[in-house]
């Protein structure tokens, strides 16, 4: 059977006259740039017993670090680094690094947050950002989606946990380890922003 | 009309065949570079490119929009590609039968390299979230960015828009 060697149909189009509206360059969502200060949050503790708050900068007046991660229970790009994100939060944590991760899915529950990641033995806290205030003022797009700040909450480093393209899961380029490494042992980290493939935050309006 | 254009218009005019024949889409691996040369040879058009994949439920759902873009506009002066960043795993189970139900009419190529190396060729601004459509305008520049759309009429208002001279 001859089969199309150049492509399902290659296409050229025109567009009509008519002009509804316009689009803008301008769509994508604004994010702290590098170096820049980072906003400040208090969010509820889904983990902490009683719910108690964690604000941003307290947690960076007890470590010089903070590495702040969006995510998701039911996200399968996610779900593949609960089973490493305890281990590095404890290994960093005792370097300095605090991990937090942000919840900002209008379809994930409290509980479903609480019962996966209970039994997933997370040990650092994981907020609700009810209405995606935070993650519009970040401009966090996806999860996993990684910021991580410094003292005066300035922002270091903004992307991936890692190198995911090949695959959704754990595996690829240690990215943010890689960060993390290089700015404990006073480098400049490798690289300061990076792609971060995943799922759609699930903010309120739209999506 | 310049030799590139032409080829597109005779591939465009070959691809009833190759839907006849129900034959699984070709995905020739597009590289960085080798987008950067494509976008490079359509300068003087505007180019509506969408980067997305099956496992991606939001430009599963808007494809056929893209699709229906295709078909509505006459083949001139615009040229629509789709970039998929499926898994290689995936194509046979999900890729290759997603296209012969849609049945693009437009190139769809497969994202060769890692998102670090590949994404600044499609956008420098963009860091990941699927579906993402840039509009090129005919000096090449990214004229609109869309997220997920809904219908074929708001691709055609952005095509327009990204027509209009810089400043109006």
């Amino acid at each position: 059977m001859l089969r199309n060697a150049l492509l399902v149909g290659a296409a050229l189009a025109i567009a009509p006259a008519a002009l509804a509206q316009t689009a803008s360059p301008e769509a994508t969502p604004e994010w702290p740039a590098i170096g820049s200060t980072a906003p400040d949050f208090t969010l509820p503790n889904l983990l902490a017993e009683d719910g108690a708050p964690v604000t941003l900068s307290e947690v960076l007046a007890e470590k010089p670090y903070a590495a702040i991660i969006w995510h998701s229970v039911t996200c399968p790009f996610v779900l593949p680094y609960d089973s490493v994100l305890p281990g590095m939060a404890e290994q960093y944590g005792e370097q300095g690094v605090q991990f937090i991760a942000i919840n900002s899915n209008h379809d994930e529950t409290d509980e479903q947050v609480r019962e996966h990641l209970t039994g997933a033995g997370f040990n650092f806290p994981v907020l609700r950002d009810e209405g995606n205030v935070i993650a519009d003022e970040y401009g966090a797009q996806n999860t996993p989606e990684v910021f991580l700040v410094g003292a005066g909450r300035t922002l270091l480093y903004h992307g991936q946990i890692s190198d995911n393209s090949s695959g959704p899961g754990a595996g690829g380029e240690p990215t943010l380890a890689n960060v993390l490494s290089a700015i404990l042992a006073g480098e400049q980290p490798p690289v300061t922003e990076t792609p971060h493939r995943g799922c759609t935050v699930h903010r309120v309006r739209g999506n | 009309m310049r030799p590139l254009a032409l080829a597109l218009v005779l591939a465009a005019a070959s691809s009833g065949a190759a839907a006849q024949d129900a034959a699984s889409p070709e995905l020739t691996r597009l590289s960085a570079d080798g987008l950067r040369a494509e976008l490079e040879a359509r300068r003087g058009q505007i180019v509506v490119l969408n980067m997305w994949a099956t496992w991606c439920g939001p430009c599963v759902e808007e494809f056929p929009h893209l699709v229906a873009f295709g078909h509505e506009a006459t083949p001139e002066a615009v040229t629509v590609m789709a970039i998929s960043s499926d898994y290689d795993q995936d194509l046979e189970s999900q890729v290759h039968p997603f296209l012969r139900e849609q049945q693009p009419p437009f190139p769809v190529f497969l994202q060769q390299e890692n998102d670090t190396v590949f994404y600044p060729a499609v956008d420098p601004e963009w860091r990941g979230s699927y579906p993402h459509t840039v509009i090129y305008n005919a000096q090449g520049e990214i004229a609109a960015r869309l997220g997920q759309f809904h219908s074929p009429a708001e691709l055609h208002a952005a095509v327009a828009a990204a027509r209009l001279p810089e400043g109006r």
